[in-house]
């Protein structure tokens, strides 16, 4: 599965039902795109509103078949290119390294840590990066499933290098024992602390969070034909 | 048990740079880490003399009350955010005086109850 997020900041509050409403139009129109999660971001500024958009995609021909489609060449991408007071970073990457043991999730909340490895970060680090943060679900319970995936590709204000998502119950999930468990605070954090002699992380973070019908990490459930 | 969360800065200064380190740690980082709500439990030496043809390790335990007090603490230290009217931030503060050191480490400890032991 391969995955494109964009995260479209908005300057002008009211637009936001209108994009949300638009996009959503747009995405009928596209075949190729298997599934996709299009929600207005929570915990975010109350004036700078913040669209989500992640679209999956069985493969990666469907993704460059999308970005050449008149659909999203003359219908969505005017809606991102700036001239409406917006701020967009779309980040592309292929979902294969991801656990969910609760793919029925519903009505959850799906939040997402986009992050940039700084220049000249040595290989070893990153890979005990990654295997420390994958560590963090099997200790903190109210992750409910988890992805982490290096970006293949990104467009914005800069270039990104990993995507952490994760699915929890509630914000509560999210905000409290996620927050607060020592693996995250005494462990990893350390990767992300600038006056930390191990950080290795740009300062600069992309944040989402939004409701989420369904699990947007899970693998995508097959249709159940009736059974005569 | 406390919820108290605990920052252990352990930094080897070059030789015969311990009581300049120690200075400028004391006087230019304190304030800064004291400004977002950390407290310095103590100051520690070893081998416990001023080294002139070696190096010295000093330890710095910091104390925070309870895990929101460190995100509170992190928050304060984001790199770029001027903390004081000198606009230094504790990130750019460590690279003004990282030519006295050898090398440095930061670990995390909480209590652990001897109490509890079996």
């Amino acid at each position: 599965m391969y995955v494109l997020i964009l995260s479209i900041r908005l300057h002008a509050p009211a637009t936001a039902p209108a994009l949300l409403a638009r996009l959503d139009a747009a995405s009928e129109g596209l075949p190729m795109i298997h599934s996709h999660l299009l929600q207005l971001a929570i915990l975010a500024r109350p004036l700078d509103p913040q669209v989500i958009w992640r679209i999956c995609f069985e493969c990666e021909d469907d993704y460059q078949a999308m970005l050449l489609d008149p659909v999203w060449t003359a219908q969505v991408v005017p809606l991102l290119g700036g001239a409406g007071g917006v701020e967009v970073e779309q980040i592309f990457y292929r979902r294969s390294l991801f656990a969910a043991p609760f793919p029925n999730i519903c009505q959850g909340i799906w939040r997402t840590l986009i992050v940039a490895v700084k220049a000249g970060v040595a290989v070893a680090q990153r890979r005990q990066f990654e295997a420390e943060m994958q560590m963090m679900p099997s200790y903190i319970g109210t992750i409910r499933n988890w992805a982490l995936n290096p970006v293949l590709s990104s467009k914005g204000s800069r270039s990104w290098s990993y995507v952490w998502e994760q699915d929890f119950d509630d914000v509560n999930g999210l905000l409290n024992e996620y927050r607060m468990h020592p693996i995250h605070f005494g462990l990893v954090d350390r990767w992300y602390d600038p006056e930390h002699p191990d950080h290795i992380l740009d300062a600069r973070r992309l944040r989402l969070v939004c409701n989420a019908p369904e699990s947007a990490i899970a693998p995508p459930r097959r249709s159940v034909q009736a059974q005569n | 048990m406390s919820d108290k969360v605990y920052i252990l800065d352990q930094i080897t200064v070059q030789p015969g740079a311990v009581a300049a380190y120690r200075d400028a740690y004391l006087l230019g980082y304190a304030p800064l880490a004291r400004a977002r709500g950390m407290t310095l439990e103590h100051v520690r030496m070893t081998p416990p003399f001023e080294w002139r043809e070696g190096s010295n390790t000093l330890h710095f335990l910091w104390s925070v009350k309870n895990p929101d007090g460190w995100w509170e603490m992190r928050i304060g230290g984001v790199n770029g955010r001027p903390l004081d009217t000198s606009g230094l931030g504790n990130a750019d503060w460590w690279q003004l005086f990282a030519h006295l050191i050898v090398s440095r480490r930061r670990d995390v400890f909480v209590d652990y109850a001897q109490e509890d032991a079996v």
